[in-house]
C-alpha cells in the first residue's frame, strides 16, 4: 500500500531524508520512530504530497503521489502533528467541510458517529477557536476517517489526548487495520509503538537505521523493551 | 529591575533577529521599504513646512495660528495614543505567546508588567514618532529655534508617550477583568476601523485642496483663530506643546516647569498603572485564558441554496462563514464605504472645476479603477493567504489547486464588479453623461475589474503569507505593494487605450454607430489583449506557485 523508492529530501544543504526505501503492506500498522529532527515528519509530508521529494518516488495505493496526486490523495487520510483548523467554523461545520472535500455521500451518520466516538457531540456547534488542543486533535482524527481511506498517515497521534481518548484511538487503529487499513504512524511514544505496531522503522539523521517486525526490533536489545533498543540505536556512534 | 532589564533585552534581541532575517531574505525589499519610509517622512516635512510658512505669513495672528495648530496636533496624538495603547496592550499583556512561559517561571508579576509596558509603549508609539518627528523639525526650522531644540525632541516626547500608555494599559486590564479578551479585541478593532472611516470622510469634507488658494487658506486661518482653547491646560498635550514652543523661543524657566509637569505625570501614570497591575493583572490574565464559548451565527438559507453540489459551492460557503464571523474582515467594509463617499464627493468637486464631460468621465474611470484596486488589495489579494495555517487541509485533499484559485477569483470578481459598476453608473447619472460615455464606462469597468481581480488573486497566490495574523498584514506586505504598483499601471494603461477612438468602436459593436475606423479597432483590441494578459498571467503564475508550494 505504501512504497518509497530511494526517497530523498534536501533543504538547502541539509539532507532531511536520505535514500529511504520502505514497503508497507495492507493492514499493517507501521511505527516510524526517530529522535527530533530525524526526518519522520518530512517523510510523512512527502507521502501526503505536502512536500516534494528531491529525488525518488513515494507511492501510495499504487499511485505515485507526484504523478497522480489527486488519485493518491483520495485514498489517504492525514493527521498532522499540529491540528491547525479554521477557528471560525464550528466542529460540525468543519467535519461537513472535510466530508465534502472528499465527496463523501450522505456524511451525516458518519459525522455523528465520530462526534459521539470522540465525545465532541456536545461541542459540535461551538466554534473551533474555543476547542482545546486535544479536542482539535480528535476532530482531525474524525475528519480523517470520514472518507474511509485506504491509508492513514499520522504524525504524533496521541499529543494532547487524555488517557481515555488514547485508548480509544488505539482500538480504532487496531480495528481499522484488521479491516485492511494501512497505518503509517510517526511517534515518540515508544510504548504505543510497541503496543500496536506490527512493524517498526527507526530513522536517524535522515537514514533508516533499523527495520523489522516489532518483535525483531525489540529482540535486538537485552531487556525486551523498545526504549532500550531505540536509545542504543540512536546514540552517536551506535553499534548495537 | 534586573529581571525587567533581562526581559527587555530578550525582546530587543527578537526584534533585531527579525530585522536581520528580513534584511537577509531580500535586500531589495529592505531598500524599497526604506526608500518608501524616507519618502513619507520627507513628504510630511515638506507639507508642514509649506503649511506653517503660509500660516506664519498672516500678520499678527500668524504665530498664534501655528501655536494652535501644534496644540491640536498633540491633542490628536494624545487621543490616538490612548486608543492605540488599549489595542496594543490586549496583545502584549494578554494574547502574546510568551506569557505562558513568563507566568510559569519564577518571575515577579511586576517584572512581567514592566517589560510588557516597554513593549506596549514601543509598539503603540512608533507611528506617532514617524509622523511627528518631521512635523516638529518643520516647526523648529520655521520658528528658527536654536540647535538644542532638536536633541531635546525625543527627551520631551518620552514622558508624553508614557502618560497615555499608562492610561491605556490600565483601561485594558480593567476591561478584561469584566469582559472576555476576544470580545474586547473585536470591539476595539471595530471601533478603530469605524473611527478611521469617519476620520477619512471628515478630512475629505474639510476640502484640503482649498488650502491651495488664498481664500481657502484664509478660511482655515479663521477657523484656527476662533477655535477656543483647543487644548485644556490640564492635559499633557498642552504641557508638551507649551514645552516645545518655550524651547523653540529659548525660555528656560517655563521649559523646566512644563517638563517637570510631564515627567511627574508620566511617573504617576506608570506607578498608578503598576499598582493596578499588581492587584489585577495576573487574575485578569488567567481569566483571559478561559475560552469564549457561544453559538455562532448560522447561514441556513445560504447552506440550503449552495448545498454541496460542487467543490466551488463548498469552498464558497466556508469562505462566507469565515468572512462574516471574523470582525477583522467584514469591518473593513466601513473603510471602503468611506472611500465610496469620498469618491462621490470628489466627483462633485471636479464637476464644478471643469466643464469637459469627457475629461471628467475619464478621470472618473481612473478613480473607479483606483477604488477597485484598493479594495482588491484588502479583500482579493489576501484571499489565498487567509487560508492560513489550515492550508494543509486543502493541500492534502484530492482537489486541484485551480479549483481553489477559481473560487477565490469569482468570489472576488463579482463583488468588485458590482462595486465598480455602482460607482460608474452613479457617477454617470451625477455627471449627466451621454449614452456613449455611459456605455464605455460600464464596459471599461467590466474589463478593469477582470484584470485587477486576476492580478490580485494571482499575485496573492504567488506571494502568500499563511502565517499573517490579519488581512491588513498581507495587503501591506511586499507582494501587496507590488500588486498596487502593477494595478495602478494597468489602470493607467487601460485609460490611455480607451481613448475616444475606442469609444467609436464600442458604439459600433453596440449598434449605436454605423462605422468605425482602424485606430478604434486597434485601441479596443489593445484593451482586450492587455486585460487578458493581466487576468490570466498572474493566475497562471499563482497556480504554478501553489501547486509547487511545500508545506514545511
Amino acid at each position: 500500500m505504501i512504497k518509497t523508492i530511494n526517497l530523498v529530501k534536501k533543504f538547502d544543504r541539509i539532507t532531511a531524508v536520505n535514500n529511504l526505501n520502505l514497503e508497507i503492506g495492507k493492514g499493517e500498522i507501521f511505527g516510524f520512530l526517530g529522535p527530533n529532527g530525524a526526518g519522520k515528519t518530512t517523510t510523512i509530508k512527502m507521502l501526503t504530497g505536502l512536500l516534494k521529494p528531491t529525488e525518488g518516488k513515494a507511492i501510495v495505493s499504487g499511485f505515485d503521489i507526484q504523478e497522480d496526486p489527486i488519485e493518491a490523495k483520495k485514498l489517504i487520510g492525514y493527521i498532522p502533528d499540529q491540528p491547525f483548523l479554521y477557528p471560525k467554523l464550528t466542529g460540525m461545520e468543519f467535519l461537513q467541510f472535510a466530508a465534502n472535500l472528499y465527496r463523501v455521500e450522505d456524511p451525516g451518520p458518519k459525522i455523528d458517529r465520530y462526534l459521539r466516538m470522540f465525545e465532541l457531540i456536545q461541542y459540535r456547534d461551538d466554534l473551533i477557536e474555543s476547542y482545546s488542543h486535544g479536542m482539535c486533535q480528535k476532530l482531525v482524527m474524525g475528519a480523517c476517517f470520514l472518507h474511509d481511506p485506504k491509508v492513514i498517515l499520522v504524525d504524533e497521534p496521541m499529543v494532547g489526548l487524555d488517557p481515555k481518548s488514547i485508548r480509544l484511538v488505539k482500538e480504532l487503529f487496531r480495528d481499522s487495520a484488521s479491516g485492511g487499513l494501512t497505518i503509517f504512524m510517526s511517534t515518540h511514544t515508544l510504548d504505543l509503538a510497541q503496543d500496536i505496531c506490527t512493524r517498526i522503522g527507526i530513522i536517524n539523521n535522515g537514514n533508516l537505521i533499523a527495520l523489522g517486525t516489532t518483535k525483531e526490533i525489540v529482540s535486538m536489545g537485552r531487556t525486551g523493551e523498545l526504549e532500550d533498543v531505540f536509545l542504543q540505536l540512536t546514540k552517536p556512534n551506535s553499534q548495537l | 529591575m534586573h529581571e525587567t532589564i533581562e526581559l527587555i533585552r530578550n525582546y530587543w534581541a527578537g526584534i533585531r533577529n527579525t530585522a536581520a532575517r528580513i534584511s537577509k531574505e531580500s535586500r531589495l525589499r529592505t531598500y524599497a521599504f526604506s526608500v518608501l519610509g524616507l519618502a513619507f517622512v520627507a513628504g510630511v516635512y515638506f507639507m508642514f513646512h509649506w503649511l506653517l510658512t503660509r500660516l506664519y505669513s498672516f500678520e499678527i495672528i500668524g504665530p498664534i495660528l501655528i501655536e494652535k495648530l501644534l496644540f491640536i496636533i498633540f491633542l490628536t496624538f494624545l487621543m490616538m495614543l490612548v486608543f492605540s495603547n488599549v489595542i496594543t496592550a490586549i496583545s502584549t499583556y494578554y494574547l502574546s505567546n510568551d506569557l505562558h512561559f513568563l507566568f510559569s517561571s519564577p518571575l515577579r508579576v511586576e517584572s512581567i508588567f514592566a517589560s510588557k509596558f516597554f513593549e506596549t509603549v514601543l509598539q503603540s508609539s512608533w507611528a506617532v514618532l514617524f509622523f511627528g518627528i518631521p512635523v516638529f523639525l518643520a516647526y523648529g526650522i520655521i520658528l528658527k529655534s536654536s540647535w538644542f531644540f532638536y536633541p531635546l525632541i525625543p527627551v520631551f516626547l518620552l514622558p508624553f508617550l508614557v502618560i497615555p500608555a499608562g492610561a491605556g494599559v490600565m483601561l485594558t486590564m480593567l476591561l478584561i477583568r469584566v469582559y472576555p479578551v476576544k470580545r474586547i479585541k473585536e470591539i476595539t478593532l471595530f471601533i478603530s476601523i469605524a473611527l478611521a472611516a469617519v476620520l477619512v470622510i471628515y478630512f475629505r469634507f474639510l476640502q484640503p485642496e482649498r488650502l491651495a488658494n488664498p481664500e481657502g487658506f484664509s478660511a482655515l486661518a479663521d477657523y484656527l483663530t476662533f477655535l477656543k482653547g483647543p487644548s485644556s491646560t490640564y492635559l499633557p498635550s498642552y504641557w508638551v506643546s507649551t514645552l516645545f514652543l518655550n524651547t523653540i523661543r529659548g525660555k528656560p524657566t517655563d521649559m523646566l516647569f512644563y517638563f517637570l509637569m510631564l515627567l511627574s505625570s508620566a511617573g504617576a501614570s506608570y506607578v498608578f498603572c503598576k499598582w493596578v497591575a499588581e492587584k489585577i493583572y495576573y487574575e485578569s490574565w488567567t481569566k483571559s485564558l478561559n475560552k469564549v464559548s457561544g453559538r455562532p451565527v448560522r447561514f441556513l438559507m445560504l447552506e440550503k441554496l449552495l448545498g454541496t453540489r460542487s467543490m466551488f459551492n463548498v469552498l464558497l460557503l466556508r469562505d462566507l462563514r469565515l468572512f462574516w464571523r471574523d470582525v477583522s474582515q467584514w469591518s473593513q467594509i466601513f473603510l471602503f464605504l468611506a472611500i465610496g463617499v469620498i469618491y462621490m464627493f470628489n466627483l462633485k468637486s471636479f464637476r464644478l472645476q471643469t466643464s469637459s464631460t469627457v475629461l471628467i468621465s475619464f478621470i472618473n474611470l481612473g478613480f473607479a479603477g483606483f477604488v477597485i484596486a484598493a479594495t482588491g488589495v484588502r479583500f482579493s489579494f489576501p484571499a489565498i493567504s487567509l487560508e492560513g495555517k489550515g492550508f494543509w487541509l486543502l493541500k492534502a485533499a484530492p482537489y486541484p489547486m485551480k479549483t481553489l484559485l477559481a473560487e477565490k477569483f469569482w468570489t472576488s470578481y463579482i463583488p468588485l464588479l458590482a462595486l465598480g459598476e455602482v460607482l460608474v453608473i452613479t457617477s454617470g447619472i451625477l455627471l449627466k453623461v451621454n449614452r456613449e460615455i455611459f456605455f464605455t464606462g460600464m464596459f471599461a469597468v467590466f474589463l478593469i475589474t477582470l484584470g485587477l481581480t486576476g492580478l490580485a488573486v494571482g499575485m496573492g497566490a504567488s506571494y502568500p503569507k499563511f502565517k499573517a495574523k490579519n488581512p491588513a498584514e498581507v495587503g501591506g506586505s511586499y507582494g501587496g505593494i507590488m500588486y498596487m504598483v502593477f494595478a495602478l499601471g494597468y489602470v493607467g494603461l487601460m485609460i490611455f487605450l480607451l481613448d475616444r477612438q475606442a469609444v467609436q468602436f464600442l458604439l459600433f459593436i453596440a449598434g449605436f454607430k454605423q462605422t468605425y475606423n482602424l485606430e478604434a479597432w486597434i485601441s479596443v483590441a489593445g484593451t482586450l489583449l492587455l486585460t487578458f494578459y493581466v487576468t490570466f498571467n498572474p493566475l497562471k503564475n499563482g497556480l504554478k506557485f501553489l501547486e509547487q508550494y511545500e508545506w514545511k
